[in-house]
């Protein structure tokens, strides 16, 4: 993750965390203060719809007295109570149905002692029939409030009711009546829009007067009230419900307040990072890159050194550093050209000396003729003029070689067999016991004749040094190889160990006591250069045989100008 | 002295039959009271109601004026109808010389005036309840009681001068000549009800004293269904949309009043099928059924010395006019 994210990350964190707490703590105070207000409202509206269900029953019960008080002056009523006069008859069934709407009532009804209905209000042709546990019921509730289901053409119809006795002719008379239990008067025991009151009647779900209960809606409390059917009495609920309510609007409001905050700070947060970015990781980037891109071999000079915050203190730490490091890559490469120069040397004084081995060896066994046989002087010389020539012209051409300091191979078309002879010739004038073998006709090669003779010379005289006994032998084999040339130069030597093997060609690598370790190695280059490869079988104590195989009549490919460089390890250089 | 002009006011409440238009009270007068005693409107004689006017005296009532058209003896007729809930008192106060009317209340009220006369016309109408499968009928009513029905039904339950209806003289099923396949199983209501015209009080009465009797059991006549709650309530439907629910014929009963002169099933189910085919043709196969319950009728309340009430040929009521007073002098 980037700085920038990192930054980022941390401030809608360090913003937005606070902020949820905030509003988490809001949330959770507003909840129990509106439940607590909630819990007061309840109780206060408890006491209301009993104080009303109270007042509206005495009502009843007032306006039942006073019917009651002037039925007896109704001439008429009486005439049909007492008297049972058909004329007026139709009064009597009427009478409830006027004195219902006098009173201002619902429901109204008389009845006779034994419970027979005489007249109702809002049933005018129910007369007549037996309904005794209604007046029985409501009697027994006394002042006390009580519900009442009373028949209607429509069905039944609940009513807060109240009764009141009437004694006419002698005669005893139930009046009771009410008023309608329905939407309309359970509104006016609501309060407000969240709270509100409903009837729930014991068995089926449909005499709710109010619709069951939904999923919003919460009980918060019920008032229980007797009700009177025909079936006996049983208990109604006045149930206070909450829908909804302001609770939950309140949380949504938080809610939405907090997704607005939080999303101010979100976009607060986000510019204070890009512009901290700006201030901070752009230029801790460009200095990531700037190191990135710092060159050792030329000047070390790295952005934002003018600033002077910590990006500039740590770009100058950085350039210091910079050129501290670009001092010590000089300081290698000065090293690693006197390394080469000393390699070169070494070289130069090795090619020299096996230039001047055989000159030597010549002119040492001239001047024992000399001493011994002077009349062989002259045939000897001439037998043994031509190593001298060829030493000589290998010298020379050495010298130009090297006068050029990077000479370019010369491609000849060459017979590598009189090349393997002279390098045999060469070693045995000196009395190595070297021997040449030719196996059928290798075919002549497309190389540098002055290239092959180094290696071969450099193979012979390693395989000599090798040999550990008189009996010891070197034998340089020529023969075609897949329509190319081998040449092999085998010993009877000590062999190589395989550690010894695989740094045989290694530069400066020698088993020798006086060995400068840059014969194999300058086998390794020149064979390179000419295009064979090297294959080496060795075991110790029995020997070594290197073998040099050429493609035939493959061109010289040009030699490799490696440049040499520096390395400067990953992990010493900084991160981009 | 023969009065100049006569103001008769009826109180046709309910214009009767399933969704029947509202007939022309004024003219059925003429042709119940009056033709008797003179010519028919638009005779060229000395009759009455030579010409018609129709006016409005106020928003909630219409007249109709009847004129003799030439030189006679006869005093102007008009009659005012009164609109359905308008008080029939009132008229009566306002100086009626006859008042055609249902309502006992202002039956009484003429009766405690002292120089009214009252006397029961014809009746009009015969209500009873039609059940859209006659199972129902026959489980629901008892003929042993049928007749305690009608005649507790002809007392002061029903708003009008009612009696006991006579059944019907002709039952229906293959008798009306049927040959309509049957209309298929019925479709009930959830709350079996006992339904009738909203604006007819009468049917109101009827089908709510049926409510009341139906839980009682035998003693009524009305006996407690077989799978009990048929009858249960009674529904009063709006006079513009009874016509459709007779037809759609989904609910239990229906208490409907039909023209006196109908005596039998075939004849109701002919009125019926003008307004509720598929329940005629019921009626007519015996898959519905009806019965007569009571025959209602109106009073004549008429002021004394102002029209004579007299006895038609078949002892029906006939009013007798005064002397004619001229055109015009009509109030």
């Amino acid at each position: 993750m980037s700085f920038r994210a990192r930054a980022l990350v941390a401030m809608l964190a360090a913003a937005i965390g606070p902020l949820a707490v905030f509003a988490a703590g809001v949330r959770g105070e507003v909840s129990d203060r509106l439940h607590a207000a909630h819990d007061r409202r309840v109780a206060a509206l408890t006491a209301l719809i009993e104080r009303d269900l109270a007042r509206e029953a005495g009502d009843v019960g007032r306006r039942l007295a006073s019917l009651a008080a002037v039925m007896p002056d109704d001439d008429r009523l009486r005439l049909a109570l007492a008297r049972g006069a058909a004329a007026d008859r139709r009064y009597l069934l009427d009478y409830a149905g006027r004195a219902m709407r006098l009173g201002g009532l619902d429901a109204l009804q008389l009845h006779d002692s034994a419970g027979r209905i005489l007249s109702s209000g809002q049933f005018r042709n129910d007369f007549d029939r037996l309904a005794p546990e209604l007046p029985a019921s409501i009697a027994a509730a006394e002042d006390s409030v009580v519900l009442a289901q009373f028949r209607t053409p429509e069905g039944q119809m609940l009513v807060l009711a109240r009764q009141t006795g009437v004694r006419i002719g002698g005669a005893s008379f139930a009046l009771m009546g009410g008023v309608r239990m329905d939407r309309r008067l359970l509104e006016r025991f609501s309060s407000g829009p969240d709270l509100f009151v409903t009837l729930s009647l014991p068995g089926d779900a449909a005499e709710h007067v109010e619709p069951p209960l939904g999923a919003a809606r919460r009980e918060a409390h019920r008032i229980e009230v007797p009700l009177v059917r025909a079936a006996g009495v049983t208990t109604a609920q006045l149930r206070l419900l909450q829908d909804g309510g302001e609770l939950p609007a309140v949380r949504r409001s938080v809610d939405r307040w907090f997704a607005a905050a939080a999303l101010l700070v979100s976009l607060g947060a986000l510019a204070l990072g890009l512009w901290l970015s700006a201030r901070l990781s752009r230029p801790l980037a460009e200095l990531a890159d700037a190191t990135g891109a710092m060159s050792l071999t030329g000047g070390v000079r790295i952005a934002g050194a003018e600033r002077d915050d910590e990006i500039g203190r740590l770009a100058r730490r950085l350039t210091s550093m910079g050129r501290r490091l670009y001092t010590s890559a000089e300081a290698l490469r000065d090293a690693e050209r006197r390394a080469t120069v000393g390699e070169m040397a070494r070289q130069v004084n090795h090619d020299i000396k096996n230039g001047l081995v055989p000159i030597r060896n010549v002119l040492r066994h001239l001047a024992e003729v000399q001493v011994r046989t002077p009349a062989d002087l002259a045939a000897v010389f001439g037998e043994r003029r031509h190593t001298l020539e060829a030493s000589v012209e290998y010298l020379d051409a050495l010298a130009r070689r090297y006068a050029r300091l990077a000479p370019r191979p010369t491609a000849a078309t060459v017979d590598p067999v009189a090349i393997a002879e002279e390098a045999v010739g060469a070693a045995h004038a000196g009395g190595a016991p070297v021997r040449c073998v030719r196996n059928g006709t290798p075919p002549r090669l497309h190389a540098d004749p002055l290239a092959l003779r180094r290696i071969l010379d450099n193979l012979v005289r390693n395989a000599v040094e090798s040999l550990t006994s008189a009996e010891g032998s070197v034998t340089v084999r020529i023969e075609p190889c897949d329509e190319s040339v081998r040449i092999s130069v085998a010993d009877t030597g000590r062999g190589m160990s395989d550690g010894d093997l695989a740094r045989a060609f290694d530069d400066f690598h020698t088993t020798k006591p006086n060995g400068t370790g840059l014969g194999l190695s300058v086998v390794r280059r020149l064979a390179s250069d000419i295009g064979a490869r090297l294959h080496v079988d060795s075991a110790p104590g029995r020997g070594t045989t290197i073998s040099l195989v050429f493609a035939e009549g493959k061109p010289v490919p040009t030699a490799l100008r490696r440049e040499r460089r520096f390395p400067i390890p990953d992990s010493r250089l900084p991160s981009p | 002295v023969a009065p100049e002009s006569l103001l008769i006011v009826i109180d046709d409440r309910v214009s009767h039959g399933p969704g029947i238009a509202r007939l022309d009270a004024g003219r059925r007068l003429f042709d119940d009271l009056v033709a008797g005693d003179a010519a028919p409107p638009g005779c060229s004689d000395d009759g009455l109601a030579a010409e018609k006017i129709t006016w409005r005296r106020d928003s909630s009532s219409a007249m109709e004026r009847y004129a003799p058209s030439g030189a006679g003896e006869r005093p102007v007729v008009t009659v005012h109808e009164l609109e359905p809930g308008a008080d029939p008192r009132d008229a009566i106060d306002r100086g009626a010389d006859l008042v055609i009317t249902a309502d006992p209340s202002a039956v009484g009220y003429a009766r405690a005036l002292g120089d009214w006369l009252i006397a029961p016309l014809p009746p009009r109408w015969t209500y009873g309840v039609l059940f859209a499968d006659a199972g129902d009928a026959r489980a629901a009513m008892t003929n042993g009681g049928l007749g305690a029905l009608r005649a507790s039904l002809g007392g002061d339950i029903v708003p009008a001068a009612a009696q006991a209806a006579a059944p019907f003289t002709r039952d229906s099923g293959a008798s009306c000549g049927s040959s309509s396949s049957s209309a298929g199983d019925l479709r009930r209501p959830l709350v079996p009800r006992v339904v009738y015209r909203l604006d007819d009080p009468i049917a109101r009465a009827v089908a709510e004293r049926l409510v009341s009797l139906a839980t009682r059991g035998r003693e009524s006549g009305l006996a407690p269904a077989p799978d009990a709650g048929r009858l249960q309530i009674a529904a009063g439907i709006a006079a513009a949309a009874f016509g459709r629910t007779l037809a759609d014929r989904r609910d239990v009963a229906y208490v409907i009043a039909w023209p006196a002169h109908i005596r039998d099933a075939c004849a109701l189910a002919t009125y019926v099928a003008a307004e509720a085919p598929e329940l005629a043709d019921a009626l007519a196969r015996g898959e519905a059924a009806a019965i007569p319950l009571i025959a209602a009728a109106q009073w004549a309340a008429v002021r004394r010395g102002s029209v004579g009430l007299a006895r038609g040929p078949r002892g029906d009521p006939r009013l007798v006019l005064g002397a004619v007073a001229a055109p015009g002098s009509v109030p």
